[in-house]
């Protein structure tokens, strides 16, 4: 595994994923109030890269080889879940900018890049190459536009914003079935090829 | 899209024509657009907070500019590979360019759409005494802050993303690119005072509103930034002419005198509308004293 992991994971990519959110925790860190805003587009780049790291260019070949799609899933899991623990640690280092939710946040990434991987499995399940790419260009401008915009701030309350606890809870459990929407797609999804 | 072996002018008006219909269909520009359209009827049918749409900008700047960035890039990544696939009768990159240029017309129908509801909805229910027009921002000014803000934005977007996508291809480049230039306009949008005189060089800034540092049960005034949003939307035009022109120069067999000088000409006149912008009009701050709702 070491030496699939080392040739086929796009290593740029969680690397990338992990500075550009680093930057934009930093910042938020810096003045949550008027910058938070880039919370949301965080866990739109967090699931951008998660989603990435399951693309296969070569899915014509490794298709066809031995090796199951549920194996190379869980190998290009593992960056993913390098990604998660970056994400959480950085949300642990900078907690006092989330006005008292650090870990409401730090759900939302874990749980966006976890609907972002079953989306990506299930897409090459049914033997599309690059699905990530594709998640990547509709992702990253919606929770831009969401982050920027919050319409619907009571009502859907997927980013919300400063120490209220009402919209927290609802978001909480919005993210909360979220994930297990995708652990239970994800389980279904590799059943199917293992 | 597709590519045409004709004459250059026939080629342009009918790869022109493919891209506006690719951009038109654009799935990511039809959800843009019909969040626009739904935050529209919203500001309609909602009660007025008293700015009526003086700060509803950020709606197309967001769900048309940050978008058109995805979308011009992924024509013109569409547009490539589909010359690289046709081979040498492909049309040269220049008139590829020029085409999805073109395309932006469709953006910028939708901006000048959002722009003809908002400048309906000031008249129709003027903004309240705390906010603006007020001193040197008066109805004339908002005016040109709403059209720099919506539809400049709206164009200068997929400028961006086929500026970028032409001189820095690559998988990736233009979702961190996007993100960047968010970040970068969320510090330069007017919340820090120690840039309200040069911040207009950033294409996209707030000119008025609630802005700057309060501590909590502080009262809420609307301040009016230094400069001239006049001379600022000429700047941003020249900017976007500018990154087509850039973009055009990607093609190493267009990169004759002319569109050298085209280029000087436009940045020439670029500087000379931004420093217009920040030397006319008030040279500091000026200050609502009606307080605003907080």
């Amino acid at each position: 595994m070491i030496a699939y992991l080392r040739q086929a994971i796009p290593w740029q990519v969680p690397l990338c994923g992990g500075l550009v959110t680093g930057l934009l925790v930093a910042l938020v860190a810096w003045d949550p109030w008027t910058l938070w805003p880039l919370q949301a587009i965080a866990v739109g780049v967090l699931a951008a890269a998660a989603g990435w790291c399951f693309d296969e260019p070569a899915a014509a070949v490794v298709d066809v080889a031995p090796r199951g799609l549920a194996w190379r899933s869980a190998a290009r899991a593992l960056p993913v879940l390098a990604l998660a623990g970056f994400w959480c640690g950085a949300v642990a280092i900078a907690r006092q900018a989330f006005f008292g939710y650090p870990w409401h946040v730090a759900g939302q990434g874990v749980a966006a890049m976890a609907l972002a991987a079953v989306w990506a499995t299930w897409r090459r399940s049914a033997g599309h190459a690059r699905p990530g790419a594709r998640l990547t260009v509709l992702v990253v401008p919606a929770c831009a536009a969401w982050g920027l915009l919050r319409p619907a701030e009571r009502a859907l309350p997927i980013f919300p914003y400063a120490p209220t606890p009402g919209p927290w809870q609802s978001s909480a459990i919005l993210w909360a079935a979220a994930a297990g929407v995708a652990l239970l797609g994800g389980a279904l999804t590799l059943r199917r090829r293992w | 899209m597709s590519t045409v072996a004709t004459r250059p002018a026939g080629a342009l008006a009918a790869l022109a024509r493919t891209e506006i219909r690719g951009y038109a269909r654009s799935p990511l520009f039809l959800l843009g657009a019909a969040g626009l359209a739904a935050m529209a009827v919203v500001d309609w049918m909602s009660t007025d907070d008293g700015s009526s749409s003086t700060m509803s900008a950020i709606a197309p700047a967001a769900l048309l500019g940050v978008v058109g960035m995805f979308v011009m890039s992924i024509l013109t990544v569409r547009s490539d590979r589909a010359a690289a696939v046709a081979g040498a009768v492909a049309t040269d990159e220049r008139t590829r360019t020029g085409a999805l240029a073109i395309a932006i017309v469709v953006p910028a129908t939708a901006a000048l759409l959002w722009y003809a509801q908002a400048v309906a909805l000031l008249f129709v229910r003027p903004p309240a005494d705390w906010a603006v027009p007020y001193g040197p921002m008066d109805t004339t000014q908002v005016l040109f802050v709403m059209a720099a803000l919506g539809v400049a934005s709206a164009i200068g977007g997929p400028v961006l993303g086929l500026l970028a996508a032409r001189w820095i291809p690559g998988r990736g480049v233009i979702a961190v690119g996007a993100v960047l230039v968010i970040a970068i306009t969320i510090v330069l949008q007017g919340n820090f005072s120690s840039t309200w005189g040069w911040k207009a060089a950033w294409p996209w800034t707030y000119w008025y509103g609630p802005m700057g540092w309060r501590s909590e049960g502080d009262e809420v005034h609307w301040v009016v930034t230094p400069g001239t949003p006049i001379a600022w939307l000429g700047y941003l035009l020249a900017l976007c002419a500018l990154g087509v022109l850039v973009a055009l120069y990607h093609d190493r067999t267009a990169r004759g005198a002319r569109l050298r000088g085209w280029i000087v000409g436009l940045l020439v006149l670029a500087a000379v509308l931004l420093a217009l912008t920040l030397t006319l009009g008030p040279s500091a701050a000026v200050i609502n004293p009606a307080v605003a709702p907080a």
